[in-house]
């Protein structure tokens, strides 16, 4: 049980490529952690670094305050899910799951002992005489599981152990995964390319992007309050509208449709100021009678999302989206106007796609360090 | 691997049409030769005489005489001291070790390493034998220089060793080639695996790496036994000597046929020499594949 | 990096100190290890770089008194030359049979299974080794005579095909049996022939395969003395294996001058040719794909 400290890490491979910039990081003890992101931006380099697989150019890593920077994989004493499950093929589930701990002179009987504790709780005792070979994507991945549990290290390293196993199954998995964590408290740190997975399973997270933290939050704050543009348009199941806006007569003007600024926002912009509108479908209503302050635009397509459908309406030369409920789903070719939740309306500058405004202190901190929020040195 | 379903993939006329050209030639100019040469050996031919003429079948007669041959029992001793130690213990190990200590590394040394590998492996024979012959050289030789002018007359007091040494020098190539390749067949995240749970290179290799490489060590180890086995080379370093010390079996059979003219019995020899490598093939099939 | 915390007795682990001590020693370890094994490769063959340019060589790897004049008298010999040009031909020739025999074969042993297919390549190779052994001379040499081609060099490279095939197969399947079958099967869809398959899609996959093909025959062939020292009679057709043997003395004493000289020329020629296909395709024994 630890907690985990980055101060200053640094990457940069041969050739010049820099995965990490600069991060610094601390995630709490008995923390659920998503590092998420695109392909390439860092986020299993960073896993990697941490577990000890890739060497940091510069800075610290520092588990449970000792300082881990130099010492091999095997010393500092954590536990790693792979993507592929790195499943020994000639070895028993039984065996796979004790190696760990035979290379850690555990004798024989405890071995046996763990493993049936562990293999019980996870369900697959039933498997310890298959060979990898012989077992389904699912119960791979709880053999996998056990192994990284049975030797109980103070963090839990998660590489997309999700992402090979089909749809429905990894809907549950993930709920597996999340209250298993739960129960066994132990500090993880969760890679994932698949936003709502991270905003499913997280504590806090971290959104990356070509080596720097973009935000580092809670889900929620990842969700309502994006910090910048990458973050708003990576997170969301549906995207976020973005438009272009500008200041006008103490309004914002988009496409010619004239919406309230909101108040939070409203000393921080100045008159004629080039923005960016970002508004989530979700909190947009749809009307067919005129409202004052709204987007307005023809209905152009549909697409059912189960409970919701989303409409894509033509406002101007932009295209803006928006969730109706069943009950009120317009037509192709309607008139309507969209309203956008002034509390759910966020607004960005044109130049760096910072947000306006203060940024919000992210929450669950531990007292006394202080989240950083990296920005992009300009 | 390989082929799940043969037709879709490659229709059984179309193999044969592939197969055929290899096959004709093999028929003639390998398996007919061959298969003359095995009967040769059970005929008294030689190439002078009243045999060369009118050779007789007869039979087991060269097996006999054979197998009572002192200098032959001798020959097989050699040969199998000669074939474990160079190439399993010698080619197959130092070939390994050499692929996984190169195995993480690029640039300047791993290149430099591997080519001097595989320039041993390159230089003809004939050139080789007398590199060696030169290195070892009692009064002259390189190896006695740089221990300090010593006068170690390795080629008379240690031949078998010293033949032993350099067939090491030729072969290791291949085994380094074959392994490095055979190791990139491991998947990393195994060893990460391991390597996070503690586990130390040896650790690593004898619980990951081998049991994966299962496959490969065999046909290794088959190929280069059977091509130690009937190396000749030997022969161009020690001429069999001194006193028989380095008789493999090839040596004895090139005394008996070209140097006694006695092709009948150098036939039966080479019967012998290919049952037994039969018979070690064998042997590596049953180990290797028995601990499914 | 500083090293923060008391020596760790996390489960008795060591301390950092200690571990960074293990490490360098592991360095120099592999460094040591690294040079004894690059001298032991490399010092026998100084000689063959240093005595070549020597007036007066002896078996010593010494520093030459410098002249060029070895190779001049290399050349006078009358055969010189024309056994390194009869090596090339031969290794060339060779090389060309054994691919183009070995590689279909290769791909259809790879896809069509065969019952005891390995036990089959196995005896092939088990005869392969008698027939480049001395026992085989005498029916080697009637054959060749009764076909006609006793001194020729077509003769030698059947003979040597012959005998090389089977391990170019056995070495060339492995690779084949690395190429996934779904590009064969979608080109099949598309209605391309076997004989299309193997040379649009099967081959081009196989190059790295069949480059080291290429340089192992090539590498055997220079360096066979037997079977050209059976077949061949006339001294001007006579390989660059063979021929070494000129450079000694009636006395059947080694003329170093010419020995060493010779043995870098004859050496040279398959080393430019490893480094050539080695830079174009790398050199290694195995399938070149991976997932």
């Amino acid at each position: 049980m630890a907690d985990v400290e980055i101060r200053g890490l640094t990457k940069v491979f041969p050739g010049g490529v820099r995965a990490l910039d600069a991060l610094d990081l601390h995630i709490n003890d008995g923390e659920f952690f998503a590092l998420l992101g695109p392909s390439g931006c860092g986020k299993t380099t960073l896993l990697r670094t941490i577990a000890g697989l890739e060497g940091a150019t510069s800075g610290q890593i520092l588990i449970g305050g000792r300082d881990v920077t130099g010492l091999p994989p095997g010393a500092r004493d954590v536990g790693m899910v792979f993507q592929d499950y790195a499943l020994y093929p000639h070895m028993t589930v039984a065996d796979n799951i004790t190696y760990p701990l035979k290379i850690r002179k555990v004798a024989k009987d405890e071995r046996r002992r763990t493993a049936e504790s562990v293999g019980g709780s996870l369900q697959i005792q039933a498997l310890f005489d298959r060979r990898p070979g012989q077992l389904s994507g699912g119960q791979q991945q709880r053999v996998a599981l056990a192994r990284v549990i049975a030797y109980r290290p103070r963090v839990f390293l998660f590489d997309e152990p999700l992402s090979n196993l089909d749809a429905r199954l990894r809907l549950e998995a993930r709920t597996f995964l999340k209250q298993l964590q739960t129960e066994l408290g132990i500090t993880t740190i969760y890679v994932t390319h698949d936003q709502s997975e991270a905003l499913a399973m997280a504590d806090r997270m971290a959104v990356m992007e070509k080596g720097q933290i973009r935000q580092l939050d809670t889900p929620t704050a990842c969700f309502r309050q994006s910090a910048n543009l990458f973050v708003a348009g990576f997170i969301g199941s549906t995207p976020m509208n973005l438009l272009p806006a500008r200041i006008v007569d103490g309004e914002l003007d988009v496409a010619g449709c004239r919406l309230p600024i909101p108040e939070d926002v409203r000393a921080h912009v100045s008159r004629d100021e080039h923005l960016i509108l970002g508004v989530r479908p979700e909190y947009m209503s749809l009307s067919r009678t005129e409202v004052p302050g709204a987007l307005n635009g023809t209905v152009r397509i549909l697409e059912n999302l189960g409970v919701d459908t989303l409409v894509t309406v033509d406002v101007g030369d932009l295209r803006v989206q928006a969730t109706a409920p069943d009950e009120s789903v317009p037509t192709p070719g309607d008139h309507v106007w969209l309203t956008a939740d002034p509390r759910h309306v966020l607004l960005y500058r044109e130049d760096d796609g910072e947000r306006v405004g203060a940024p919000r202190a992210a929450a669950g901190t531990s007292p006394g360090t202080p989240d950083v929020v990296n920005t992009p040195a300009r | 691997m390989g082929a799940s379903n043969a037709t879709a993939v490659l229709p059984k006329r179309a193999a044969a049409a592939f197969v055929a050209p290899a096959f004709v030639l093999i028929a003639v100019f390998l398996i007919f030769p061959a298969l003359w040469t095995l009967f040769l050996g059970l005929t008294d031919y030689a190439l002078t005489g009243a045999q060369a003429l009118h050779p007789q079948v007869v039979g087991a007669a060269n097996y006999a005489t054979a197998l009572s041959d002192p200098r032959l029992l001798n020959s097989l001793w050699v040969t199998f001291v000669y074939v474990f130690g160079s190439a399993i213990v010698g080619q197959a190990v130092l070939g390994f070790i050499l692929a996984w200590t190169l195995r993480a590394w690029r640039g300047p040394v791993r290149s430099a390493v591997e080519i001097l590998v595989i320039l041993a492996w390159i230089i003809p024979g004939s050139v080789v034998a007398f590199l060696w012959i030169a290195f070892l050289d009692t009064k002259e030789g390189t190896l006695n220089g740089l221990l300090g002018n010593a006068a170690i007359p390795w080629l008379f007091s240690w031949p078998l060793l010293s033949i032993i040494v350099v067939n090491i020098w030729r072969g290791t190539a291949f085994s380094m080639l074959l392994f490095g390749g055979a190791l990139t067949t491991v998947p990393p995240s195994q060893l990460e695996a391991a390597r996070l749970a503690g586990a130390s290179g040896w650790q690593q290799i004898r619980d990951i790496v081998l049991p994966s490489i299962r496959g490969h060590i065999l046909t290794n180890l088959l190929l280069i036994s059977l091509w130690t086995f009937n190396d000749f080379a030997p022969f161009l370093i020690t001429a069999g000597g001194p006193n028989f010390a380095t008789d493999t079996l090839p040596v004895y059979i090139f005394r008996n046929a070209f140097r006694n003219l006695q092709f009948g019995y150098g036939a039966a020899i080479s019967t012998i020499m290919l049952l037994i490598n039969l018979v070690i093939g064998l042997a590596y099939l049953r180990v290797l594949r028995a601990r499914d | 990096m500083r090293g923060t915390g008391p020596a760790s007795t996390v489960r008795g682990e060591p301390s950092e100190s200690e571990l960074v001590v293990r490490r360098f020693l592991g360095r120099v370890a592999f460094y040591v290890f690294i040079v004894i094994v690059g001298a032991f490769f490399a010092l026998p063959m100084v000689w063959l770089v240093l005595a070549p340019f020597d007036a007066h060589p002896t078996l010593n790897a010494a520093l030459p008194d410098f002249t060029l004049g070895n190779f001049g008298d290399v050349l006078k010999d009358p055969y010189a030359l024309s056994s390194l040009g009869v090596s090339i031909l031969l290794a060339v020739g060779t090389m060309l049979l054994v691919v183009v025999l070995a590689a279909p074969a290769a791909y259809a042993l790879s896809r069509v299974r065969l019952p005891g297919r390995d036990l089959l390549l196995y005896l092939l190779l088990l005869f392969s080794s008698i027939v480049t052994g001395t026992a085989a001379m005498v029916p080697l040499f009637l054959l060749i005579f009764d076909l006609g081609l006793t001194d020729t060099h077509l003769g030698v490279v059947l003979v040597l095909a012959g005998g090389l095939v089977p391990a170019g197969i056995f070495i060339l399947k492995d690779f084949v049996d690395s190429i996934p079958t779904s590009y064969e099967e979608s080109a099949r869809l598309f209605g391309a022939s076997s004989f299309q398959i193997l040379r649009d899609i099967v081959l081009p996959y196989a190059r790295p395969g069949l480059a080291v093909i290429a340089v192992w025959v090539m590498v055997n062939v220079w360096g066979n003395f037997l079977i050209p020292f059976i077949l061949l009679r006339t001294p001007s057709s006579q390989p660059a294996a063979v021929v070494i043997y000129n450079f000694y003395t009636e006395g059947g004493q080694a003329d170093l001058r010419l020995i060493s000289t010779f043995g870098l020329l004859y050496s040279i020629p398959v080393v430019v040719m490893y480094l050539f296909v080695n830079r174009r395709y790398g050199f290694r024994f195995y399938g070149g794909l991976k997932g």
